[in-house]
């Protein structure tokens, strides 16, 4: 049997076809949900030129921090509903963070005679995102082991 | 409109990155896990939003948001790509945590910038 990979769910599953359609339900509901609130975040807060993309190594950072906190207390309460684990880990976060917007942001920056913020919006979104996922994944450890909670499941419902 | 467009195309890319996911996951391999479907969806996704940027010219900026933010965005993840990392240093598999960052660096910045000359943009 396959470890459970980071960023997917969890525990071994049904894979590829094999899904229900509440998990492909929940997927899609996550999605837009998260695509949303990056997508108003990017209105209230849109990139100046020349400037970091603010918003985006935001959504970024909080992203990681908390997929990661989510993957190691699912980890440790493999019980949460599958579908759950779907809505909020592989929808709503998947699809609130971006990748393509960093490269993309990164490209024009370069290409409009500023490499040097191209390059530290890159080292940063890593450093920064790095840094958040492991901070996210050591809180994750102390909140999802046993005790932390009344035993009821305050995190996974 | 365009938040609703960029709705729609969001959904369409997470469903995508869900499908590949799961479809590689089902792949019988005897490696030792390593995210390779962060890597396809986040260099397919780079491609597309580099891609986008002809779209306005022709169809209006309504669909580059659709195609950009909404399924590029959606598409593509951050969270995933962290997350994968720090567990395969939790693992002490340094190098490929290593080799994780590069690789979606690095072809990401090369499918952006293929896709960008091939909308003319």
């Amino acid at each position: 049997m396959r470890a459970p990979q980071a960023g997917r769910t969890g525990a071994a599953h049904k894979t590829g076809s094999g899904y229900g359609w509440r998990v492909w339900t929940a997927v899609a509901a996550g999605g837009l949900l998260g695509t949303e609130l990056r997508y108003v975040l990017g209105l209230l807060f849109p990139d100046q030129p020349g400037e970091l993309p603010w918003a985006t190594l935001g959504i970024n950072i909080v992203g990681s921090f908390v997929l990661a906190a989510l993957t190691t207390i699912w980890i440790a309460r493999p019980q949460t509903a599958f579908w759950l684990r779907a809505a909020i880990g592989p929808g709503v976060l998947g699809s609130f963070t971006t990748f393509s917007a960093v490269v993309f942001s990164a490209d024009q920056l370069t290409r409009f005679g500023l490499p040097a913020v191209g390059f530290l919006y890159l080292g940063l979104s890593v450093l920064l995102g790095l840094a958040a996922a492991a901070a996210g994944w050591r809180t994750g450890r102390v909140l999802g082991a046993p005790g932390s909670f009344d035993g009821t499941g305050a995190v996974s419902p | 409109m365009t938040a609703l467009l960029v709705g729609l195309f969001g959904i369409a890319g997470a469903l995508t990155r869900f499908a590949v996911d799961g479809w590689l996951a089902g792949l019988p391999s005897p490696r030792r896990h390593w995210p390779w479907a962060t890597l396809l969806v986040n260099v397919a996704g780079s491609f597309v939003i580099g891609l986008s940027v002809g779209v306005t010219a022709v169809f209006g900026p309504e669909w580059h948001s659709a195609l950009a933010t909404g399924f590029a965005g959606g598409l593509t993840t951050f969270s995933s790509w962290t997350t994968a990392t720090v567990r395969l240093a939790s693992e002490r598999r340094y190098l490929a945590a290593a080799a994780n960052i590069l690789a979606n660096l690095l072809l990401g910045l090369a499918a952006a910038a293929a896709g960008l000359a091939i909308s003319g943009g």
